[in-house]
């Protein structure tokens, strides 16, 4: 793979993130725990020694003088080490040299290697040199883990032994892209980049890997020779790439190893000066790499390799590697080639990648438009919800959903039981939650680990304990590894607890299959932010909602207070006329009468009825709006008590002469305002009292009994009762089924029955006959729902 | 001598009713009238035309609840903070039956409060009750005159 894709395996990353232990290494060979981290602290930018091929002059970047070289320069120039040390170019190289020195003037970038030169160090080479130059060390250094490292320009010397033909190379570029503008599907831009590869490189295997999100590298594309074995949809794990060797991978796109069995010329510095100090090589064309990858080469059967990296926006996506079975000299000229058409399939997986997202994007977008329209239109935010559930699933690309408001969950799809989504909601905190592998955060999940292995849970009320959740099923991956990535990378015979054990790259890279449950398909970053998208507008309409109900409350206030005062001036300004019509007909009546006509006193007479009617009838309605707003104050209170002291009140003013059979069943104990639970009782009363006025002897019965949850009360009478047909029309207001001159009354009685048992949760109707009494019953919850104090 | 009876009412009709009331109730005090809730707190308090009248207190007030300028809770609340006026009786006469104004008039320290009856006899009754309790059958506060009714 890779140039520093190294020794072997732990599964350590994907599936135990625990640090390893000699002891779990100790239990057999197949531990997947060997930790093979060490090879991320490797400091493979400072390796102190380059590939022989070509030689490497380290210049001191102010006097550009000869620092420190590689040992092989001297055998490549044909000169003593103490003629190249603290010289310039010009006196190592002559002409040449003052060439090179005149690229390096400080104006010019050195950042990153920069071809100075191609040239013939003596007339009698048969091959040409590239000459490269950058800057490295201070800040150009990779920091961590070698610590410090010298600032230099490093001058490296490459040979081309076979001469490039730029333009046929132009052209081969040019038809790539002209090939490939126009394609759509990132597997086509692959294949055709591979295959480009491989005719630019000569190369036996051309292999692409991407990179997931775990790190691990899943072969994309290749084009090999027959003999070759296949990587195709193999997976390779991510510690075969350690991660200093991938930040490289970002800095420097092009690596090659030419010839596996190579001996490192080491950098070398002037007796005097000690050894020479770390240089940072990260963007060096010649540095020398971890012998484990050189090891790891072997195993695979691999003399060259070259690796070009796959950068998009900025970040390492993949790697081509290419194999040969020999070594092989591809020249730079042809690398950079190579580099700029992966730099072109680099762009066009970021446009087509760009264009995904969008095109996510906008889908949830909409999705989330219609749920929250759905939402804004329903009476309660969340049935909006119920009633779009696919909606809801369609957002995040679930397989199922669930709506959990406090006790009551709504499952939609496939999921997990009632009983364990709420207690999935138990263990949530407020805000969002994300993850693909529940059972690893949630131990209590891998019990439904196969219908919701995959969670994406949203909070909305914290008040309310409001969820929504959406779910993704476990999806049973198969995982084919180039070689079974749990297999210790030991060496043969060695002890694995043994101290100072070396870690050495797997040796078969046979096909491994892997079987990796518990997890479901990644939620993608559009889906999460969707649902954080989705939450905060709830909590918007939540909001607003909110606010709407106090502006509701504030106006209702406001319409109370203005009834009140309306109240006040009918019971001041509505009552006086009447009682001075009243008032003055009396004085009249008083004084005047002896001179009146009958028929004068008649009108008179009339008139004060009239008047002590109207008086009546405006008390009556506000009573009636009293009845309506007056608080409540709820008791639990004994009814028989209760109507033994109203049939003595009715009896008393109503009932005064009269022969009335009275009958008072068992009466049970509720909860209810005694007031005006005793105008209700009072009402009725008076009701069967008046109603009963021309039966003798009247029989008033009143009995209660359990229904369900409900008490049903009646009163029932002898009297001259109704006709069925109007019973609807009884409890309203001023209404009368029966001749005023025959019944007295002002027709609000039953409506304020109706309001007062309302206001405690019950229901009233009647039933009648006319000629042979009535009943009129009325219900009571048997555990109150009208809170006390209210 | 007599105290007199203060009615701080505005309505003539019901000033009529009341006086005409009082009359039959044969009360031998006199009765001061006020047609507003300043021109009662002038008398109350010996100010404006009302400077110069004697001193001393009404054996009762009935006061009318709405009435211009200074409404009758207002007076009411007057009259008890007043070092002098602090213990007259005061009786509402009013036609509301709303709880607020019995709530906020007792808390003010009303002595009384009646609802005008719009049945003639039923007021008359009241207000002959409310002479008799005043007037006759209470003990008055120290500096009160005992009202004989007149036989």
């Amino acid at each position: 793979m890779g140039e520093a894709w190294k020794a072997g395996e732990t599964a350590s990353d994907l599936q135990d993130p625990a640090p390893p232990s000699a002891q779990a290494l100790a239990g057999a060979g197949t531990d997947p725990a060997l930790d093979l981290s060490s090879c991320d602290r490797e400091p493979i930018h400072i390796p102190g020694s380059i590939q022989p091929h070509g030689f490497l002059l380290a210049l001191d970047p102010v006097a550009l003088t000869v620092r420190e070289c590689s040992e092989n320069t001297a055998g490549f120039l044909q000169t003593e080490l103490s003629a190249i040390f603290g010289r310039r170019l010009p006196d190592i190289l002559g002409a040449h040299g003052e060439l090179l020195e005149a690229e390096l003037a400080p104006r010019k970038p050195l950042n990153s290697p920069r071809l100075l030169a191609s040239l013939r160090l003596r007339p009698e080479d048969i091959y040409s040199w590239e000459v490269v130059a950058h800057r490295t060390g201070a800040d150009h250094t990779n920091a961590e883990p070698g610590g410090e490292t010298a600032e230099r320009i490093l001058v490296e010397f490459e040979p081309t032994f076979e001469p490039v033909d730029l333009e046929a190379i132009n052209s081969r570029l040019y038809n790539f892209i002209s090939a490939n503008r126009g394609t759509r599907e990132t597997a086509a831009v692959i294949e055709a980049a591979v295959s480009e590869l491989r005719s630019l490189t000569g190369c036996d295997r051309v292999v692409l890997y991407r990179f997931d999100e775990e790190g691990h590298g899943l072969v994309l594309a290749e084009e090999r020779g027959e003999q070759f074995a296949s990587y195709l949809g193999l997976r390779f794990p991510a510690s075969d790439v350690p991660k200093q060797a991938r930040r490289m991978y970002e800095l420097n796109r092009v690596r090659i190893i030419p010839n596996v069995d190579y001996e490192p010329s080491p950098l070398v510095s002037p007796a005097a000066a000690g050894s020479p100090p770390a240089l940072d090589l990260s963007a060096s064309i010649l540095r020398s790499v971890s012998p484990v990858h050189r090891a790891y080469m072997r195993n695979m059967g691999t003399a060259c390799s070259m690796s070009v990296s796959i950068l998009v926006e900025g970040a390492l996506w993949g790697l081509v590697s290419c194999h040969h079975h020999e070594p092989r000299y591809v020249p730079l000229r042809l690398r950079a080639a190579c580099d700029f058409v992966m730099q072109v399939v680099g762009s066009q997986i970021e446009s087509q990648q760009n264009g995904e997202h969008l095109r996510r994007v906008l889908r949830a977008r909409s999705i989330q438009a219609r749920l929250l329209a759905a939402m804004a239109a329903s009476e309660h935010y969340m049935d909006g919800l119920i009633e779009n559930a696919t909606l809801l699933m369609e957002l995040t690309e679930a397989d199922g959903a669930a709506i959990v408001m406090g006790n009551t969950v709504r499952l939609f799809g496939v999921t997990p039981a009632q009983a364990q989504v709420s207690a999935l909601t138990g263990w949530l905190q407020q805000g969002l939650f994300v993850s693909s592998r529940l059972g690893e955060q949630y131990p209590a999940g891998a019990e439904f680990a196969g219908a919701a292995s995959g969670v994406v849970a949203a909070s909305l009320s914290k008040l309310n304990c409001t969820y929504v959740l959406w779910f993704r099923r476990e999806l049973v991956a198969t995982v084919r590894w180039a070689g079974d990535p749990q297999k210790p990378a030991l060496p043969d015979g060695a002890n694995p607890i043994a101290p100072g054990v070396t870690v050495n790259p797997r040796r078969s890279f046979a096909e491994w299959q892997q079987t990796v449950r518990g997890q479901s398909a990644p939620w993608s970053s559009e889906a999460v932010a969707a649902v954080a998208e989705f939450r905060a507008a709830v909590l918007e309409i939540v909001l607003k909602r909110a606010e709407e109900m106090a502006q509701l409350a504030a106006g209702l206030k406001v319409a109370n207070e203005e009834l009140e005062a309306f109240s006040y001036s009918v019971s001041h300004d509505l009552r006086a006329p009447f009682r001075h019509i009243s008032g003055f007909s009396e004085m009249l009546r008083e004084e005047e009468a002896d001179r009146m006509s009958e028929k004068g006193r008649r009108y008179l007479a009339t008139i004060i009825n009239s008047a002590r009617f109207a008086g009546l009838l405006v008390d009556s309605l506000l009573d009636f709006a009293r009845v309506a707003r007056t608080q409540m104050h709820v008791i639990a209170f004994d009814m028989e008590h209760l109507v033994n002291k109203e049939w003595e009140a009715v009896l008393a003013s109503d009932g005064r002469g009269r022969s009335i059979q009275f009958s008072r069943g068992t009466l049970p104990r509720v909860q209810g305002d005694p007031h005006l639970l005793g105008l209700v009782m009072r009402n009725l009363l008076a009701n069967a009292v008046k109603y009963t006025g021309k039966t003798d002897p009247a029989i008033i019965e009143v009995s209660a009994r359990t229904e369900g949850q409900e008490f049903l009360f009646a009163v029932k009478d002898n009297g001259v009762g109704f006709d069925q047909q109007y019973a609807g029309k009884l409890f309203g207001v001023f209404q009368r089924l029966h001749r005023a001159e025959d019944f007295e009354g002002t027709g609000i009685g039953l409506a304020n029955v109706r309001r007062i048992v309302a206001r405690h949760g019950g229901r009233t109707w009647a039933e009648g006959e006319t000629g042979k009494g009535a009943t009129f019953f009325f219900s009571l919850p048997v555990v109150s729902s009208v809170p006390g104090g209210e | 001598m007599l105290k007199p009876i203060l009615i701080v009412e505005d309505n003539a009709n019901d000033l009529a009713l009341t006086l005409n009331a009082l009359e039959k109730s044969r009360l031998a005090n006199e009765v001061i009238v006020a047609r507003d809730g300043a021109e009662g707190a002038d008398y109350l308090f010996r100010r404006g035309e009302y400077a110069d009248r004697p001193a001393g207190n009404p054996a009762v007030v009935l006061l009318d609840l709405k009435l211009p300028k200074i409404d009758g809770l207002e007076l009411l609340k007057m009259v008890r903070e007043h070092e002098h006026t602090g213990k007259t009786p005061v009786v509402l006469l009013t036609s509301s039956r709303e709880e607020r104004d019995v709530v906020e008039g007792y808390r003010l320290g009303v002595n009384a409060y009646v609802v005008k009856p719009v049945e003639f006899r039923e007021f008359v009754q009241a207000i002959q009750d409310l002479g008799v309790f005043w007037a006759v059958l209470n003990e008055p506060p120290p500096g009160s005159t005992r009202v004989i009714r007149n036989g």
